[in-house]
């Protein structure tokens, strides 16, 4: 069966023997390496078992958006990390979003969710956006479509079963804001740490003298990838249950200049946009580059198609966009961060590096049916055979 | 009546209305109060507007034009008595009032409407018997309340799905700025809003070859073009000009704080760099004969309503919308900084809001 080394299902004094059966639903521990900290829940929606598989299924719901047409999971796959290899995704009615969309993946660790929001500060206020937003559509939920989004779930008796069991004691628990409770939950116990990295870490595993060498480069001086995803979740916001101060840095990275003037274009200016103050402009969040092979395209807008692309950009100081209306040397950026300046990589470097960032890439995060659509009936890694076949 | 009252002290980011009328009005005024309903209008000069026929002559051009939703937060209601002292009309709670915040609605779904089923024109409550003459408010909607346990109670950066009415109007929500609109006023001018191209998305179809990195799985499971082919309808009606612009239907207000920072440690929004609450004063205000109207014309005499500049279609509090600064101008609110670490913006100017006015109640609404 499937090793769950990110969770023991908790019946406390017999967590080794218990299996899901025997689990008490409203119970919950995280089971994770010494290097990563138990995170941050809300106080008011606390971890449990019967949460996170009513959350599961939730995520995976179509019914949840107005048309029917969309669930989370529809931008956020599981074999892509929980993105959607797409430049930009695609709401329930055909909208785009501006932006990339990012992974779930280790977000409970995440102290500011989405590209650059200082607002969005947990999963529970993120999930309105994509939910109920307006400009873009994404789930289409509204005033007027969200009782009979409700009356879909109530005359369903396995999930009054499943919310009767997440939200006890509640008279009436199927809500908009347990369906965000729930969803978070699952959210947040979407962990990966089994990676060959982490791994490696564990001295479990050996990396290549390729990949060694990536890594020592990736953590060294020379290309100090580390400054923004130094954390044990590769970013820089990284938070958890016991944090006493957090720091959320925001980065121009010197991707656009339009017209020599510094802009980044609309409408994805970054920080910019939240707090109007200039000196923000092109500002992102440093994403986690935990399973950064498969979730590409990158940046906040999906512009960069390849890992090797994205390491050029970065040994060049910036991306120099020579054509179009976005045309501008970014690398000349006055508002870039005084951190992304030209380095000399050698090609060899450049594959040392890449190499490095693919043992992030957690295969077990990939394929676990404890993470899988509920839905489908034949288990995850029959289905992808079956796609392939397809073709 | 009847509705339970809560005592609520209000706490207004970046005004000075801070007042501890909970324990000034029990002492004083310790059981007998009085019914107080302070009506309010929508009207554009000297025509009253509903969601039915054309506003004649609106904005800059002079354009008539249909109402699409008006709909704005009012907190912080209290009757001033001669001395100048203000004393809070304590609000009915029922499904348009909650705490010191009530909800207006002038949009009924009828003629070009969006909106809510139901009209709202009102604000209900009490207050201690006294001699009155003046009236104030806030457009808005406070961060944080004082509840009757003495602890804070947020209103502004709640979460919609779980607050209780009329806090809890989705379209009224701004969850991207994590509060709410205070205003949401659109029109449909005549001839449509003219603009340049809506902001380029990047495209899908040059893209989205998994990277060569991406395991096997990754670069054969996905398949971003097909992977919803039934999500194609087009968004919304725009219609592309020779010239490159678009024109779209509907000008858009929309007010609101912006700048809002949240504490990843306590998950709550611990500020917000432009606050744009509108405080209203009138010296003379009579609630038996008067009502408050919020005037449209005065409202959109700056701007242009079949033109736009670019951003948002109208003004959302950009304070880089070209469409802002005269919207912002008549709201009396600042909407930048006026000197640089002023730290003023979204804070009341010194020109003050131009768009309430009192007048008498319609003959048929007077008693």
């Amino acid at each position: 069966m499937m090793k769950l080394r990110s969770f023991i299902l908790a019946a406390a004094p017999f967590v080794a023997l218990a299996g899901p059966a025997a689990a008490d639903p409203a119970a919950w521990s995280w089971s994770l390496p010494s290097f990563l900290p138990p995170p941050r829940a809300p106080a008011d929606n606390p971890m449990s078992e019967a949460r996170f598989q009513l959350g599961r299924k939730l995520f995976y719901e179509t019914r949840l958006s107005g048309n029917g047409k969309e669930s989370c999971a529809s931008c956020h796959l599981q074999k892509l990390a929980f993105t959607d290899g797409r430049k930009v995704s695609v709401g329930a009615t055909g909208e785009t979003t501006p932006r990339n969309a990012p992974s779930i993946v280790n977000s409970a660790w995440r102290a500011t969710l989405t590209w650059a929001n200082p607002a969005m500060v947990t999963l529970e206020r993120q999930m309105e956006a994509p939910m109920f937003g307006e400009a873009p559509i994404e789930m289409g939920v509204n005033d007027q479509n969200k009782k009979e989004i409700l009356s879909r779930f109530k005359s369903d008796a396995d999930y009054r079963r499943d919310f009767a069991e997440a939200f006890p004691g509640e008279p009436d628990p199927i809500a908009f804001g347990n369906i965000i409770k729930a969803i978070s939950v699952f959210e947040r116990g979407v962990v990966s740490a089994s990676s060959k990295y982490d791994l490696y870490l564990e001295g479990k595993a050996t990396l290549t003298p390729e990949e060694t060498r990536g890594k020592d480069l990736f953590f060294g001086e020379k290309a100090e990838c580390h400054h923004c995803h130094g954390s044990v979740n590769f970013d820089d916001q990284f938070y958890h249950a016991r944090t006493r101060e957090i720091e959320t840095p925001f980065h121009n990275t010197g991707l656009y200049n339009i017209d020599g003037k510094g802009d980044y274009p609309t409408p994805n200016r970054g920080l910019f946009e939240i707090t109007g103050a200039i000196e923000d402009m092109g500002k992102f969040r440093a994403p986690s580059l935990r399973n950064i092979a498969v979730t590409g395209p990158y940046m906040h807008d999906g512009s960069v198609a390849t890992l090797e692309e994205v390491i050029d950009i970065y040994a060049a100081g910036g991306r120099n966009v020579t054509s179009g209306p976005e045309q501008g040397d970014g690398r000349l950026n006055s508002r870039k961060s005084e951190l992304i300046v030209p380095i000399d990589l050698s090609e060899q470097e450049k594959r040392d590096l890449v190499a490095f960032l693919k043992t992030l890439t957690d295969e077990e995060l990939l394929t676990s049916s404890r993470f899988s659509d509920p839905w489908q009936k034949t288990p995850v890694e029959q289905r992808v055979i079956h796609n392939v076949s397809d073709r | 009546m009847g509705g339970k009252s809560f005592l609520f002290g209000s706490f207004l980011f970046g005004l000075s209305i801070l007042v501890g009328f909970a324990t000034a009005s029990r002492a004083e005024q310790p059981s007998i109060k009085r019914a107080v309903v302070i009506s309010f209008g929508l009207s554009a000069g000297g025509q009253g507007v509903g969601c039915g026929p054309d506003i004649k002559g609106l904005g800059k051009n002079h354009v008539d034009a249909k109402l699409h939703d008006a709909r704005f937060y009012i907190s912080g209601l209290a009757l001033v008595e001669r001395s100048g002292r203000e004393i809070p009309v304590e609000l009915e709670q029922n499904d348009w009032q909650y705490a010191d915040t009530a909800l207006l609605n002038f949009a009924d779904k009828s003629g070009a409407c969006k909106g809510m089923t139901t009209l709202n024109d009102s604000i209900k409550g009490t207050v201690p018997p006294g001699h009155y003459e003046g009236l104030v408010f806030t457009v808005g909607v406070p961060s944080l309340v004082k509840g009757e346990d003495g602890k804070d109670v947020v209103l502004n950066h709640s979460n919609f799905a779980t607050a209780p009415a009329p806090l809890d109007i989705q379209a009224m929500a701004w969850n991207w700025l994590a509060g709410r609109k205070f205003i949401k006023i659109e029109v449909d001018p005549e001839g449509g809003v003219t603009r340049p191209p809506l902001p380029q998305r990047p495209k899908q179809t040059a893209s989205a070859a998994p990277a060569p990195g991406a395991t096997s799985d990754a670069a054969n499971g996905s398949d971003p073009a097909k992977a919803d082919p039934t999500k194609s309808d087009p968004p919304e009606a725009v219609k592309v000009n020779a010239d490159g612009t678009v024109t779209v239907a509907t000008w858009m207000l929309h007010l609101g704080s912006t700048g809002c920072k949240g504490d990843p440690l306590t998950g709550e929004i611990i500020s917000c760099s432009a606050a744009n609450r509108v405080p209203v004063r009138f010296a003379a205000f009579n609630p038996d004969k008067q009502r408050v109207v919020l005037d449209l014309e005065a409202l959109f005499a700056g701007v242009d309503l079949n033109r736009d500049t670019g951003g948002a279609t109208g003004c959302m509090s950009g304070p880089f919308d070209g469409e802002c600064p005269p919207i912002f101008e008549k709201l009396g609110l600042n909407l930048k900084e006026t000197a640089p670490d002023a730290n003023d913006a979204g804070r009341p100017s010194k020109t003050g809001v131009k768009i309430f006015r009192v007048e008498s109640k319609p003959r048929a609404a007077l008693k």
